[in-house]
């Protein structure tokens, strides 16, 4: 039953367009995620794309390891060198060391949002060494005196500042561009094919009345229970078997082209989670976690989907509710309305772009002096709504009357 | 096997479409007619469980079919008046999987379609997709999934609509080969179809069974008699407006006409045997037509 349902689904010309279009957004993540890379050569030229990567893959070798006092000292007294040897061309040799300078361009700051590309030019060895306690005084800086004094509760203000004391300090750090790739284009891979996962089910429930086939399954001996079961199990099949799909594509083609070193490294000493990430994660955790999180994402989309198609006969109204949460994203981020601004935190979106979850700038829930960040809060609630809706959505249709 | 009616009532909003109907079918097959909006199709989806009566109650051997759900649904067959299919699918695929909804493992339905599709000729077009079937194949088809469940009771909802003569002679001799020891109950508004292969005929007329009985019975029953007349052009025009006209026919020396009526209505009418659809237009006059296909 389940598998002639599969059939049906994509026997239609609009399931084999939405497939092709799937491998599209695929391509042009590859692509745009690929190209977009760049570092300076040893010719001193910009090198881009894949040979960017296997230059820095080949030279960061060298800062392969745990970032403790050692290779910090190590990376200012090359930075050194560089400087002292080439002058105002010493850019180009320093791609080596250049995740290591950048965490220092972040950290030795006045401010939170501060940048300084050329920190590392003026730090002593042993300033260099106190990089670890540097983070986590700017960020009690900016929680307790600073800008974020008024975007965060006292409550989360302390959970922020319990959870960075927390973070493995030496930190993993290597050549992690494969990893870093996989989980940052995935996330963007996602929130355009997560709709498109969502579209293919849309007619699951509504076509039976729209093709008139719905008198001829209700009648039929498990046309009110054990068929229903089957179009969930099938919609629930397509769907996390076209993601598992796409990601593991996805995760192939990245790791084979940029390479799969740095699975082991810290997600905190990466630049987008260096400074408000609060999780110890490694590289292949946190894949892991975006699998997990992005499977209950285009589920809950999938199953929203499938339940106005089944609540209404209408599969472009179901359709159209496969995209209703993008749009609620573009609309609510253009509104001034801070009400509306904190129900983005909400959207499940956010179970695509693990990166941001991984901030507490992605906001928290805070029930009394309870503080939860919002990535185990979304996991949980539209956890809860994956493993809720399929009963739902099986009593709802099976109790339909054909017209 | 005995399948009772009894009482059975459907309001739709303010308007009733079955009205009170008590009928008791067991193997055999019976013939609903009635015209469009008589109630036969809303009637039908209630045998079929896909309506539930507003009154009344239909039982399978004294246990109500809706209690008993998919073990009543499991003796079922069911070709509906909109045949409804996945245009996508190909025959063979559509058959198995109504098969599967139906509860037949997977070598069965794999046997079981093959010798219908044999019995019904569609083996050639097995691989074909629905959508590029003609409209009596698509019917063929309707009734081969009807029958993959062997049902004991088969309902049939107009099945010869859109077919052409020869494609109809070629189903009521189907269905008479399958008919034995089920319960069919075809409905249709064309006479012919069920003249021939019911047993038991049921006239339905605005939501209640105003007669039943054999052809025989029912004729027979009619309380008009039927001559048949040649009167010139201008009288015919005349007789038309009295009387209820079977069937009107230009002759060499005027026009032929087949007329109910109690008495001879010209002098030299010659009395004829009454057939099902004198009955029939006896029943319905001038009515059919109405905007109530679906009822």
């Amino acid at each position: 039953m389940t598998r002639y349902e599969i059939k049906k689904l994509f026997s239609t010309a609009g399931s084999k367009l939405a497939l092709l279009l799937l491998l599209a957004i695929l391509l042009y993540t590859a692509f745009s995620m690929i190209h977009d890379m760049s570092c300076p050569g040893p010719e001193g030229d910009m090198l881009q794309g894949l040979e960017a990567a296997a230059f820095m893959r080949q030279v960061q070798q060298d800062y392969t390891g745990l970032m403790d006092e050692a290779m910090l000292r190590r990376a200012v007294e090359e930075n050194a060198r560089l400087n002292a040897l080439y002058g105002d061309n010493a850019m180009w040799y320093k791609t080596a060391f250049a995740p290591v300078r950048d965490l220092m361009s972040w950290t030795f700051v006045p401010a939170y949002r501060d940048f300084d590309y050329s920190v590392i030019d003026r730090l002593s060895p042993g300033e260099a060494a106190g990089l670890y306690e540097r983070r986590v005084a700017l960020i009690r800086d900016y929680l307790q005196t600073g800008a974020g004094a008024a975007l965060y509760s006292r409550s989360e203000a302390a959970y922020i500042l319990r959870r960075m004391g927390a973070l493995k300090a030496p930190a993993a750090v290597g050549y992690t561009k494969g990893w870093d790739t996989l989980i940052q284009g995935s996330g963007l891979m996602l929130i355009l094919a997560s709709p498109v996962l969502a579209y293919l089910v849309s007619g699951l429930f509504s076509q039976e009345r729209a093709l008139r086939a719905d008198a001829l399954f209700f009648s039929s001996r498990h046309g009110r229970k054990k068929a229903v079961a089957a179009k969930v199990k099938a919609g629930l099949l397509t769907v996390s078997g076209l993601y598992l799909l796409l990601e593991l594509t996805w995760a192939v083609l990245v790791l084979s082209l940029l390479g799969t070193e740095g699975g082991g490294c810290s997600v905190q000493a990466n630049l987008f989670s260096w400074r408000s990430g609060l999780y110890n994660l490694s590289f292949f955790e946190a894949w892991l976690l975006h699998l997990a999180c992005g499977m209950i994402g285009v589920l809950f989309l999938a199953l929203l989907t499938m339940l106005v198609s089944a609540a209404f006969d209408s599969t472009p109204l179901a359709a159209a509710t496969a995209f209703l949460p993008m749009l609620l994203t573009v609309f609510i981020s253009a509104s001034s309305l801070s009400v509306l601004n904190r129900l983005l935190y909400w959207l499940p979106e956010g179970l695509f772009l693990l990166r941001d979850e991984l901030s507490f700038e992605a906001g928290f829930l805070q029930l009394g002096s309870a503080v939860w960040p919002m990535l185990p809060v979304l996991m949980v609630f539209y956890g809860v709504l994956c493993l809720a809706l399929p009963p739902c959505l099986y009593q709802l249709y099976r109790r339909k009357q054909p017209r | 096997m005995e399948l009772n009616l009894s009482n059975v009532t459907k309001n739709f909003k303010g308007l009733t479409a079955v009205d009170r109907v008590s009928c008791t079918f067991g193997p055999g097959v019976y013939g609903l007619l009635g015209v469009n909006g008589a109630g036969k199709t809303t009637l039908m989806r209630m045998l079929c469980t896909l309506l539930r009566p507003s009154a009344g109650s239909i039982e399978l051997d004294g246990q109500d079919i809706f209690s008993l759900g998919g073990a009543y649904r499991a003796r079922l067959g069911y070709l509906p008046q909109d045949f409804g299919f996945y245009p996508d699918l190909t025959v063979r695929d559509y058959l198995l999987y109504i098969s599967s909804i139906k509860g037949l493992r997977p070598a069965t339905a794999r046997q079981r379609s093959g010798e219908l599709m044999e019995l019904t000729g569609l083996q050639k077009a097995a691989g074909r997709k629905m959508k590029r079937l003609s409209g009596g194949m698509k019917r063929r088809v309707g009734i081969t999934q009807a029958l993959l469940n062997d049902p004991e009771i088969l309902i049939l909802d107009e099945p010869t609509a859109g077919l052409d003569p020869g494609e109809r002679i070629r189903f009521r001799n189907l269905l008479s080969e399958i008919a034995r020891d089920r319960l069919v109950l075809l409905s249709t508004h064309i006479v012919s179809d069920v003249e021939y292969i019911a047993g038991q005929i049921l006239l339905m007329k605005d939501g209640r069974i105003a007669a039943s009985g054999t052809v025989e019975g029912l004729t027979s029953r009619m309380p008009l008699g039927v001559w048949r007349c040649v009167v010139p052009h201008r009288q015919a025009e005349e007789l038309l407006r009295r009387y209820k006209v079977a069937n009107i026919r230009a002759a060499a020396e005027g026009t032929e006409l087949r007329i109910l009526a109690e008495r001879a209505p010209v002098s030299g009418a010659e009395p004829e045997p009454p057939t099902l659809e004198d009955l029939f237009l006896y029943t319905f006059g001038g009515e059919g037509g109405k905007d109530h296909d679906k009822i």
